[in-house]
């Protein structure tokens, strides 16, 4: 077993360990600025006396872009420059500010058999662990009335904290029962199996926290392997149980106008098992993944290059680009699994589990999962003492400059049944970005004083849990042919810096 | 930063050949027309899907080139001349290696390619569409659906050039309007299963009725 990399991340099977370095980051991975235009670096106003000119941004605004305005600013960037008309063609913001009225809201219909609620959210300590998670009904969906198919868990087993995370078939009718089949028959063998193991290894979580490179370790590790992979299995037997249960029901096949088949219940499943290694700031991780998504691990206290740990692969099944299910026939083994399965133990702040409806929108992962991180800092949805820190004591000429410098928050009417639809601004850190023409390593280490501007241009609902600003801001932040139900379980070490987790 | 969207390109082939001429003709136009508008009120369509057509006579050209749909201008539909097919899928290979983004390392590239052949005879540049078809079916570049308009329509032809072929009776103005409607209904739903991902079969409404669908 001395192949075993010290990055910490390994494929796990059933008894031994295969090295699969390449899910951290390496240096070569992080791209410097883009694959298109050259880096600037940014130059940033500081000394009050020695005014460097900065186009006045527009204020926080609280209605979407019109066309109008948008092409007036057009029209005013074309004279400043004086540069040859381009071809015509259109921002994303143009389309998004266009389709922004041509949404529909339509709640989840009522006539059909289990009908899932809109929203679901969780903010709760577990063990050493503080979740927030929420889960939001995709604008697809609401356009056309149908339900959200995501669904989550989160459990405490003895100091093991479990998150799944499912998203049914978007084709399918019945896949949002089998997303919920999966997750909890999930959690209902770990409920089980993991005390049981626990109760007999006494020694299992003492044998997690020895040297890596030790037999200990490498035996208990892949009993954790095991113990995922099964509960992966039992979350396809209770998808196939919820079908079973179904099939003779009248109300379920007029629904389909057919008999009900197994894929109707075709769901995806994100399964991780995290624990803190006694005695050090490490975390033991174990995932399995079936289809797509992402978990991700992150360590802020990290170079840039090592902080962000893929946990899983969207496309690890054999046959790459097709989508799996837990209902895939292929699915159906320990050894199936295996190459679906991650194990690692790391210094490890932060981890993030997700459905495709959120990780579509920072791909590729492996270098836009911190973009996901830092849109969550700015939109004030995981707190960070750092920021509010450097916000405090900040040169109040240098705030005001700053905040010309950094992009406005952006609100488009929420898809919602509201009469008036309400407008939430978010930030987008990747506007920062684009403005300055800097890439989100230049920025996390230089310029996270405009990040911390950035947050303090989201407006702070006192008395709001994370989790309801979390699912605030999935419902709400806009990105072009991103309409999917989005879901996102955050786990975060509580005990770390003796913080409490802060309602804000 | 240069993310973009994965956009989902759509290219219309069009027989514009003489037997085209007058009220087929008028009735694609019209078509087009209406599968634009039609379009341009879906917010997952407008977000996702762009528009190409290439027409197809004596030579084949690109009329619109690939263009967002709320920025789409119908072309100037004209028929005259023969039926040069095998020449508008020499266009559309052109037209895909140019305007459709690739995946790379950093990015995921476009969405594969729909494209809609709609023809209403036989094509007349034999060494072309042999040289075309040829491995048009292994390259899978596109999703393709051929439809064929009338009776001068050869089932075989079209199944060389993809094995989605679908027939209608007449290139009358009834048929070529639901013709254009489908199309409309199968750029929706396209845009709404993206999910189903890269590879993966493509889900299209029921044809029309009249229409049928060749086995």
């Amino acid at each position: 077993m001395d192949n075993v990399e010290n990055n910490g991340t390994e494929q796990v099977g059933m008894g031994y360990v295969r090295s699969k370095g390449e899910r951290i980051l390496s240096p070569a991975d992080i791209s410097v600025g883009n694959a298109r235009l050259p880096v600037r670096k940014i130059g940033i106003p500081t000394l009050p006396d020695r005014p460097v000119p900065v186009k006045a941004s527009p204020q926080p605004h609280d209605i979407a872009l019109t066309k109008a305005s948008r092409k007036d600013e057009l029209e005013q960037e074309a004279v400043e420059k004086a540069e040859p008309e381009k071809p015509q063609s259109l921002s994303d913001r143009d389309v998004l500010a266009h389709t922004a009225s041509l949404w529909k809201y339509k709640p989840v219909p009522k006539d059909e058999p289990e009908p899932y609620r809109e929203y679901i959210t969780e903010s709760a300590t577990l063990g050493k662990f503080h979740v927030t998670a929420a889960r939001v009904r995709g604008k697809k969906h609401k356009h056309e009335g149908t339900n959200c198919d995501d669904w989550f868990e989160t459990r405490n087993i003895e100091n093991f904290v479990v998150l799944a995370v499912s998203d049914g078939a978007g084709s399918k009718k019945f896949s949002r029962i089998g997303a919920k089949a999966s997750c909890e028959g999930a959690m209902h063998y770990l409920e089980k199996e993991l005390r049981g193991l626990l109760r007999k290894n006494r020694a299992l979580k003492v044998d997690l926290s020895q040297n890596m490179q030790s037999s200990r370790f490498q035996q208990a590790a892949s009993q954790m392997a095991k113990i995922v992979q099964e509960a992966v299995l039992a979350a396809r037997q209770n998808v196939i149980s919820a079908y079973e249960e179904r099939r003779g029901s009248r109300s379920y096949a007029d629904a389909v106008k057919r008999d009900l088949q197994l894929n109707d219940f075709a769901a995806t499943l994100l399964l991780t098992l995290a624990m803190p290694v006694d005695g050090s700031d490490e975390i033991f991780v174990a995932t399995c993944q079936v289809g797509d998504g992402m978990t991700v691990a992150m360590n802020r206290q990290a170079d840039y290059e090592q902080m962000v740990t893929l946990l899983g692969d969207a496309d690890s099944g054999a046959f790459a680009g097709e989508t799996e299910f837990l209902t895939s026939s292929s699915i159906d083994s320990l050894q199936s699994l295996m190459g679906r399965t991650r194990v690692a133990r790391k210094k490890i702040d932060i981890i993030m589990s997700m459905t495709d409806g959120v990780a579509d929108d920072y791909e590729p992962n492996g270098k836009e999962m911190f973009r996901l991180y830092l849109d969550l800092l700015v939109n004030r949805v995981i707190a960070s003492p750092e920021m509010d820190c450097l916000l405090k004591h900040m040169d109040k000429m240098k705030r005001m400059d700053l905040e010309k410098s950094v992009p406005a928050p952006q609100s488009y009417p929420a898809v919602s049944g509201d009469e008036v639809p309400k407008m939430v601004p978010v930030q987008y850190v990747k506007e920062l970005c684009e403005k300055h023409n800097i890439d989100l390593k230049t920025l996390w280490e230089e310029h996270k004083d405009q990040l911390a501007v950035m947050s303090g241009t989201i407006e702070m609902d006192r008395g709001k849990s994370p989790a309801s600003r979390l699912k605030e801001w999935l419902d709400n932040y806009v990105v072009r042919g991103s309409f999917d139900d989005r879901t996102l379980v955050i786990l975060q070490r509580g005990e770390q810096d003796g913080e409490k987790e802060p309602a804000y | 930063m240069s993310s973009y969207v994965r956009r989902l390109p759509v290219y219309l082939l069009l027989d514009c050949s003489g037997s085209m001429s007058g009220e087929p003709i008028e009735s694609v136009r019209q078509g087009i027309k209406m599968l634009v508008n039609e379009l341009k009120g879906d917010p997952q369509a407008l977000e996702t899907a762009c528009l190409s057509v290439i027409t197809f006579a004596s030579v084949a050209q690109q009329t619109s080139p690939l263009t967002e749909l709320m920025l789409f201008k119908e072309p100037k539909l004209e028929a005259s001349g023969a039926t040069a097919l095998g020449g508008a899928l020499k266009v559309l290979r052109e037209c895909i290696d140019k305007e459709v983004r690739k995946t790379t390392e950093n990015q995921k590239g476009d969405w594969r390619p729909l494209v809609f052949i709609l023809t209403d005879g036989l094509h007349t540049d034999d060494d072309e569409f042999d040289r075309q078809t040829a491995d048009i079916k292994t390259l899978k570049v596109a999703n393709i659906i051929a439809v064929g308009a009338g009776p001068y329509v050869e089932q075989a032809t079209l199944k060389r050039i993809t094995d989605n072929v679908l027939l209608m009776n007449t290139a009358s103005a009834g048929d070529l309007s639901k013709f254009f409607a489908w199309v409309s209904g199968s750029i929706k739903m396209s845009s709404k299963s993206l999910d189903a991902k890269p590879g993966g079969a493509i889900e299209l409404p029921p044809p029309p009725q009249g229409f049928t669908i060749v086995p």
